[in-house]
């Protein structure tokens, strides 16, 4: 990442020196580096302690593409586009600057958020976008707020839609082994927000959103024996989905929400059913005696990738959705696990283990080639963010298991910030319904 | 047709005779009138035929009328002296006889003469009829030879003429085609130089050209340098967004003072992705001042720039 390589490719030389011909060149690098932004502190008549400039700062530079100014280095900290001096952000390598004011919604307790964000180095306007827009209608989605204002952002200077306002979920492990506690969360994007899903003394697994986003599946025991359960968040259902003998595992959405593959045991063997979610039927797609297992829809819906350790160690394999024959997939690497398509198609994420520790690999669906875009040693459980540009995983930090982000160039790594104290198995909800 | 001198001679001598009869003719006019001897004397049909008027010798008027005169006058005077002396009578007929047989042999030589002169001149005349003949024969046949000749000169003159005008035409052929072939060689000389002209003209721009290209080339050098140095200034500078996907590429317009101040720098073709483009325009204002090329005249204030994380993007 730090070498740099300079590939200059010279198009044409049109040389009439009369005439002024353009001198036309290439610049090509592979050096990547965070954009300068400064968000200046909103004017905020509420000072109940949501800081919407703040948290739209921290979203923007743990997307890893923007670099902010910190407040305390802003020559000036103007509230309107007039009182702008476009040199005070430029000497201070400024490319844009982002002013904004939240004032209080029309409902009572909610917020409404407005901003301009501004290119410094044209002196240019490049949106004003207004706090309509962005209401926060309690003080729970505030930040949602503020979120929304970051994603506006990201996309505006990126072409890429944000994945600020998103949640994720993930299940946190607590206590010792006589006290181990498991606890389901859901959470936002940046950590905050958090919310528990479930508890158990038992351990609670593979949770999953539903395409629409109402709905997480997820497995747990009961007294020993495993379930996989969906919540319903808009009527705080929870309900048993499938609770076979052995084995039940590994629930995953079919991009239409109307199925859902899972693992069962009940026939001896793990093997990888489809259950429609409204009647419960069944259909058994694998037969093999060595274990089926981690099935993943891709967007299309067409195709099923999952693990299977038939030929000895794990390694993924394809087949239509409805089932037949099986073709192995992976190739590289001692073991290859834990699929999962990119909305966009692209890519399949997988745990690739070269034998000396456990790595996140994206596998470019076109080309079947694999490349590893992790840089722990224990990295695990690849999930995408709905923009297809960021994976979060599990990996081993200092004091436990922690969630971590890449994006898809493996350029940008960030970690979660106290998510929990030993977190796995994460989620990203898709984009919520725009209301 | 001249009066030869003796036949002047003969006739003034019967002119006398007969005078002399004149005198004497009354006193014999008996004697006279039996003319035997006259009649029985040697006359022949030729004679007769001498004796006819002669002919030939018209253009002498004077000499017929004399002898036209004569014997009347004779016979007129010999009935006034018809009883003259017996044998004067005698012997003037003795005399007589004498003189008409010599008068007769004058007449007979006389006409022997002219029936000699007549044969000659009918001989002369046939000779010269049977040469006028020969000649309008030879004429004719001259004039036939002559005709045929002309008739062959027609013919060979036709034949010639014909020869001529195929002569003529051939040479007018000839001559036309010696013109087209002169205005082809014409034709050709001029495309021919036309070519030439073309060649050295393009020789001349080939070689205006070689000197440009070399100046070209040389100023092309040196605008490789400065490219060189300019890239490199520019790619130190910049840097692309995280996460940009490779392809990503935009081109740059940079206009520069003399200096290499970076006077303006605008996208011509954005990425799509503003944070991208944007980051195109921060590498050149912070690259500025760009270096400049060690040859002022390789220096271009335009340069237009593609920008991407990967070379090949560019070229595509």
């Amino acid at each position: 990442m730090n070498l740099k390589t300079t590939l200059i490719v010279l198009l044409g030389l049109l040389s009439a020196p009369a005439a002024f011909a353009d001198i036309v060149f290439s610049v090509s690098s592979d050096k990547s580096r965070a954009q300068p932004i400064a968000i200046v502190p909103f004017v905020q008549s509420d000072a109940s302690g949501v800081d919407i400039a703040q948290i739209i700062d921290d979203d923007l530079k743990r997307s890893g593409m923007f670099i902010t100014l910190p407040r305390a280095n802003m020559l000036e900290k103007p509230t309107d586009i007039a009182q702008v001096n476009t040199h005070n952000w430029q000497v201070q390598n400024m490319n844009y600057v982002v002013l904004g004011k939240v004032v209080p919604g029309a409902a009572p307790g909610s917020i409404s958020v407005s901003f301009t964000l501004i290119d410094v180095l044209h002196d240019t306007p490049l949106g004003v976008l207004n706090g309509s827009d962005i209401i926060g209608r309690d003080k729970n989605h505030w930040r949602s707020a503020a979120h929304q204002a970051a994603d506006m952002i990201f996309e505006k200077l990126t072409g890429i839609r944000g994945v600020f306002n998103t949640q994720i979920a993930y299940v946190d492990t607590t206590g010792g082994p006589s006290n181990r506690k498991f606890q389901l969360y859901i959470a936002d994007s940046d950590g905050e927000n958090r919310r528990t899903i479930a508890v158990s003394r038992e351990p609670l697994m593979s949770p999953a959103w539903s395409p629409d986003g109402k709905k997480l599946a997820f497995v747990g025991y009961d007294r020993g024996y495993s379930a996989i359960y969906i919540q319903t968040w808009e009527t705080g259902e929870l309900k048993k989905f499938v609770g076979e003998r052995g084995i039940n595992g590994a629930p995953a959405w079919s991009p239409d929400g109307r199925r859902l593959a899972v693992t069962l045991s009940f026939e001896h063997n793990p093997d990888i059913y489809v259950i429609d979610v409204a009647s419960g039927s069944r259909t058994r797609l694998t037969t093999d005696p060595g274990i089926d297992t981690e099935a993943a829809w891709s967007p299309d819906g067409n195709t099923i990738v999952f693990t299977s350790d038939r030929g000895g160690q794990p390694q993924l394999y394809t087949m239509s959705s409805g089932g037949g024959p099986q073709a192995r997939l992976t190739f590289q690497g001692t073991r290859n696990e834990d699929p999962q398509f990119s909305p966009d198609g692209k890519w399949l994420a997988l745990v690739n283990s070269d034998g000396s520790g456990y790595h996140i690999g994206l596998m470019d669906w076109q080309t079947k080639a694999v490349k590893i875009i992790s840089d722990g040693f224990m990295d695990e459980h690849p999930r995408f963010a709905p923009n297809s540009q960021v994976v979060i995983y599990t990996t081993q930090g200092s004091g436990g298991e922690v969630l971590r982000t890449a994006t898809v160039d493996g350029r940008v790594h960030q970690t979660l910030s106290q998510p929990g104290t030993n977190v796995r198995e994460p989620a990203w909800s898709p984009w919520p319904p725009s209301n | 047709m001249t009066l030869q001198p003796r036949h002047l001679g003969l006739a003034v001598a019967l002119h006398a005779v007969l005078f002399f009869f004149i005198l004497v003719g009354v006193q014999c006019s008996q004697p006279v009138e039996t003319p035997p001897v006259v009649q029985g004397v040697l006359i022949s049909p030729n004679d007769l035929k001498a004796l006819k008027p002669p002919t030939p010798p018209a253009p002498t008027p004077p000499k017929p009328e004399e002898q036209d005169q004569g014997p009347q006058q004779i016979v007129n005077n010999t009935d006034v002296v018809a009883d003259q002396a017996k044998q004067k009578q005698e012997q003037a007929a003795a005399e007589q006889k004498k003189l008409e047989e010599q008068k007769a042999e004058e007449q007979r030589q006389k006409e022997a003469q002219a029936k000699a002169e007549e044969e000659r001149k009918q001989a002369e005349e046939l000779k010269r009829q049977q040469e006028a003949q020969k000649a309008a024969e030879q004429a004719a046949a001259q004039k036939k030879q002559q005709e045929e000749e002309a008739k062959r000169k027609a013919a060979a003159a036709e034949a010639q003429r014909k020869k001529e005008l195929e002569d003529q035409l051939k040479k007018e052929a000839e001559q036309q085609q010696q013109q087209a072939q002169a205005a082809a060689i014409a034709r050709q000389k001029k495309a021919e130089e036309a070519q030439r002209e073309a060649d050295r003209r393009k020789r001349a721009a080939e070689l205006q050209q070689q000197l440009g290209v070399e100046s070209a080339q040389l100023t092309a050098q040196v605008q490789n340098e400065w490219i060189t140095q300019l890239s490199a200034a520019i790619q130190q500078a910049w840097a692309w967004p995280p996460g940009t996907d490779p392809k990503t590429k935009a081109w740059l317009k940079i206009r520069l003072s003399a200096t290499g101040q970076v006077l303006s720098a605008d996208i011509s073709t954005s990425s799509g992705v503003p944070l991208f483009d944007q980051t195109l325009k921060q590498a050149a204002y912070k690259a500025s001042p760009l270096p400049l090329p060690r040859d002022p005249s390789a220096f271009d204030p335009n340069l237009t720039i593609c920008f991407s994380p990967n070379q090949q993007s560019c070229t595509q």
